[in-house]
């Protein structure tokens, strides 16, 4: 029989990493991230079990992991807010094909909620409800930031046919 | 098929579509001519979402023994400690008691040589069967008559 931990946590790990891909932009270090993030959530496991959202929570652990490989990247990167994502563009070892060049292009342009609350929805196929779950915001906050994305998005294509 | 296409993106940028509409958004923008950049912009998500971690096993408890298991893991040890401590306290105990056997067949074997020894008078006439060789019993008998 599978335990809360191989049930409900490990089984996050393949969005867990490319949300942290999203956020790296470098599959080892996104791999390590999330590695990191199992780890102590391996250790909590217990707790984890009794929290109202164990999902939101593994998010902001990840995202913490992030930030500080970043930080470790500090000399190149310039982390202007604690607890804000920079932007970093893709390392120039990582093989991305141009379809996905072009996402990135796009979700540069976005604020980082919005890019997380899109590749939710696009990437993963969430419904509003788990993507509210995943990032601890209302289900409101999920619709404006999906809508003022797609926004962006539909203007973003429509510059890109110029 | 483009008209379709057109009514499910309006809907879709204005967030109004199901998960379900736009599954079927992103497969007739796959199947169209047109919608270049949506398609290239659906191509690229799809691929995002192949993008997988390096296959790894969920970690077990290498606890996964409860108390209660652990406390028998402990007893099984010490009973098989136990039980070796007492096979080698009988080996030295049979060592000991055959060391003493030997000593006692050593004393044995010792004090039967001394026997022998004083004895060995006895040789000259060890071939001297019978007390008829020794006296001539029956020469004295008949003198006797």
């Amino acid at each position: 029989m599978k335990t809360f931990f191989e049930a409900y946590i490990w089984s996050l790990r393949s969005k867990l990493y490319r949300m942290a891909y999203l956020w790296l932009k470098s599959r080892d270090e996104a791999e390590d991230a999330v590695q990191e993030a199992l780890e102590k959530a391996w250790h909590q496991r217990e707790v984890l079990q009794k929290m109202e959202n164990p999902t939101g929570w593994m998010v902001k652990v990840v995202k913490n992991q992030s930030l500080q490989k970043l930080r470790e990247r500090q000399k190149w990167v310039v982390i202007e807010a604690e607890d804000e994502i920079p932007e970093v563009p893709v390392a120039e070892t990582e093989e991305v094909s141009p379809a996905v060049k072009l996402v990135f292009r796009f979700l540069r342009e976005l604020p980082e909620k919005q890019q997380e609350v899109f590749q939710l929805r696009e990437v993963e196929g969430l419904t509003y409800e788990e993507i509210a779950e995943y990032m601890d915001i209302s289900m409101d906050q999920v619709k404006v930031n999906m809508f003022r994305a797609r926004k962006k998005l539909q203007s973003f294509l429509t510059n890109q046919r110029k | 098929m483009e008209e379709q296409i057109k009514a499910l993106l309006d809907r879709y940028y204005e967030g109004n579509t199901s998960l379900e509409e736009e599954r079927r958004l992103k497969e007739l923008l796959k199947q169209s001519s047109g919608f270049e950049e949506e398609r290239m912009m659906i191509l690229g998500l799809e691929e995002m979402a192949q993008n997988e971690p390096s296959p790894k096993a969920a970690p077990r408890m290498t606890s996964g023994l409860g108390a209660w298991q652990k406390v028998a893991a402990i007893v099984v040890v010490f009973l098989a400690l136990g039980w070796l401590f007492f096979e080698q306290q009988k080996r030295v105990q049979e060592e000991e008691a055959y060391h003493q056997v030997v000593e006692v067949l050593a004393l044995i074997q010792q004090n039967m040589e001394k026997g022998t020894s004083s004895m060995k008078p006895l040789e000259d006439i060890k071939h001297l069967g019978t007390t008829n060789e020794l006296f001539n019993i029956k020469e004295i008998k008949e003198e006797e008559k």
